[in-house]
């Protein structure tokens, strides 16, 4: 009995190594990641529940939903989904479930297959009755891993929108300004009628390395397709302007800027993006 | 007219067997039963009440955000017995406001102290 | 002996060889990759699709690009990655204005673009295709490997020019004082250490060429970089392996060091 306990304890050693030699290897990145592409940028992968739930007919569980952020974002401010409709900031992080689709809610809220855009039927997402032939509609967003044609192709959708750097390649903010696009803000029966919000002053935000210029941060900008709940303070959590401070370390981990600013909004590529006032 | 009475009550029978069980079921309204009960709809009115005021926050002052801050604690137990998934969202939204407004406050604390 | 004894005995043996595979210096052993003549260090054949289509491999020299442009044009702004055949370059997307063929590159206009009779000046296969231009370079400052040409001090000089940029503008230099230079540790007993200016770096380069992924910004969370991350292209490696110039010149960087230490 000893020396069987014995050898256990060797063996769980020596796989205890293997893996320590494994996290050694893996210290540091090094490499330059690939920059994604244009019709890539935003794209999120949503896969929750999957072993949970699945339609009977599809005989395997439904794949991640790949929503991609340029198409819905040419039609509806940041603030209709991510308030209104309560969507997380964090990919998965909102949990949704084919049954709160189907009572109403999430993605559900448009996709009821009765919502009109453009004169036409927003599809039903996840249905309730589900018929073979509707396997059709659940990949248009169950779709990771399949080859799925997509209604609209990013090519021919942007075509005439202003270029812009990096990311989408697509200036929106100019493109909202030339009205080229015109995100809708409000839903009957989900948002709230309320005042026109006054942005506050554009302010500074030093730049925490010497020789860096600083950062000017329109509000204005921001609140054009967002509300303060948005950022205030669930994003710039405990953020009081002069106190805390963060840097391009924090953003690029995903936090504060880089909550919005490192998948979607355009990318910390560029630094003179917002890096742009002279030190005095 | 004791018919007429009878036929009535069949065809409310009838109604709710067949509209009423899968309003029940599926938290969906239609003609007769509008979407949820009064009761429902009050929360309805008193969210969208407080959540408007978002956008204005930083004009209010410490009374009213406090004020509003309790209208939201009053405003999550009746949300809280909700079904799940309006729970869920609203609760979310509610939190939401609440933060902001309990961010404005400590902004404006905060400006108090740099001003003694 | 009992078990017990034994096993103990085993697990402390063992630990010690683990702990001196980790620790030991390689550094006497490295092989440094063959440097090719100096013609032809940094040129590139791009095959990702091309043979596969029937056409030759696109041929790329890194040391005709680099009179006119910075590394900043192509590789940041273009966005060419740093490794050979994994940008997504297609004829359709270089006629469309990207990559080879953006506006001010070859576009047709300024110089040859992406029609016939012009495919075979880079669809050739041939990596030392223009060597004959080389010799065009002799008057520009030496260096004692890579292409054998201080490309830092020819700029320096003014005797290249190249443009920093076509449409993006990198950070207003009047506001833009940055030059950290930073003293680099090695990791191994008895070597100098390494000096890393900023400097020449951001006359080439855009910070995000470097930031955050080959070298995270993250205070000393890049000092578990070694010569021997190095030389599999990663950290410095990336560029100072096959383009920049290359790790044999120890003491660029390692001043305190004299040349060809590592080889033999």
């Amino acid at each position: 009995m000893k020396r069987l306990l014995h050898i256990m304890f060797l063996i769980l050693f020596f796989i205890g190594l293997t893996f320590t030699g494994l996290t050694l290897a893996q210290i540091g990145g090094g490499v330059k990641k690939k920059r994604p592409l244009p019709h890539e940028y935003g794209r999120v992968i949503i896969d929750n529940y999957k072993e949970l739930w699945y339609p009977v007919h599809l005989k395997e569980p439904s794949a991640p939903v790949v929503f991609d952020h340029w198409l819905h974002r040419a039609r509806f401010t940041c603030r209709l989904c991510h308030i209104d409709i309560a969507f997380a900031m964090e990919a998965s992080a909102t949990g949704i479930r084919a049954s709160d689709n189907k009572k109403g809610y999430y993605c559900g809220t448009c996709h009821n297959g009765k919502m009109v855009y453009n004169d036409r039927e927003v599809f039903a997402s996840c249905s309730k009755n589900f018929q073979e032939e509707d396997v059709k509609r659940c990949v248009r967003c169950h779709s990771l891993g399949k080859n799925v044609k997509r209604e609209y192709d990013f090519y021919t959708f942007t075509e005439k929108l202003p270029r812009g750097r990096f990311g989408n390649g697509i200036d929106w903010e100019k493109a909202e300004a030339e009205g080229l696009i015109k995100p809708i803000d409000f839903l009957e029966g989900v948002s709230i009628r309320s005042f026109q919000l006054e942005a506050p002053k554009d302010f500074d935000l030093e730049a925490k390395v010497e020789g860096i210029p600083n950062i000017i941060f329109s509000h204005k900008k921001h609140t054009v397709w967002n509300g303060c709940e948005v950022c205030h303070p669930e994003i710039f959590i405990g953020v009081k302007k002069g106190i805390t401070k963060f840097t391009c370390v924090n953003n690029f981990e995903g936090k504060y800027c880089g909550a919005c600013h490192r998948t979607v909004a355009f990318p910390m590529l560029d630094c003179q993006r917002c890096h742009i006032k002279a030190v005095q | 007219m004791k018919w007429f009475k009878a036929l009535l009550i069949a065809l409310i029978t009838m109604y709710i067997s067949l509209w009423g069980v899968p309003y029940f079921l599926e938290e969906k309204g239609n003609l007769f039963f509008p979407l949820r009960s009064y009761a429902e709809n009050d929360w309805r009115v008193e969210f969208n009440d407080i959540c408007s005021k978002t956008n204005t926050a930083m004009s209010l002052t410490k009374e009213e955000l406090t004020s509003l801050i309790e209208r939201c604690d009053k405003l999550k137990a009746t949300i809280e017995t909700l079904d799940e998934t309006p729970k869920k969202v609203y609760l979310k939204r509610l939190q939401m406001c609440r933060d902001m407004f309990v961010f404005v406050i400590e902004n404006i604390e905060k400006k108090e102290e740099n001003k003694p | 002996m009992s078990y017990k004894s034994r096993s103990i005995k085993i697990v402390t043996i063992s630990t010690l060889l683990l702990l001196i595979f980790t620790l030991e210096p390689k550094g006497q052993f490295f092989t440094l990759p063959p440097l090719p003549p100096d013609y032809k260090f940094g040129n590139i054949l791009i095959n990702r699709t091309s043979e596969k289509n029937n056409v030759k491999p696109a041929t790329f020299s890194h040391w005709i690009h680099r009179q006119k442009h910075t590394c900043r044009v192509c590789h940041f702004e273009l966005e060419f990655n740093f490794q050979v055949n994994t940008t997504e370059i297609t004829e359709a997307a270089n006629k469309a204005g990207m990559y080879c063929g953006a506006s001010g590159c070859h576009d047709g206009k300024t110089v040859f673009g992406h029609d016939r009779p012009h495919c075979e000046k880079c669809h050739n296969g041939n990596i030392t295709y223009g060597k004959e231009k080389f010799s065009e370079l002799s008057g520009l400052p030496k260096a004692k490997f890579g292409n054998g040409i201080d490309w830092v001090k020819a700029m320096d000089k003014d005797m290249i020019k190249p443009a920093h940029y076509l449409m993006i503008m990198p950070l207003p230099l009047e506001g833009f004082t940055f030059n950290k230079i930073l003293l680099l540790e090695a990791e191994m007993f008895g070597i100098p250490p390494a000096i890393f200016p900023h400097n020449p770096h951001i006359q080439w380069l855009d910070c995000n060429n470097c930031h955050p992924d080959v070298f995270t910004v993250k205070k000393k969370e890049t000092q578990h970089f070694s010569m021997e991350k190095i030389l599999q292209k990663k950290f410095c490696g990336v560029c100072h392996l096959n383009v920049a110039f290359p790790m044999d010149h120890c003491n660029r960087c390692h001043p305190l060091m004299s040349d060809y230490w590592g080889k033999y």
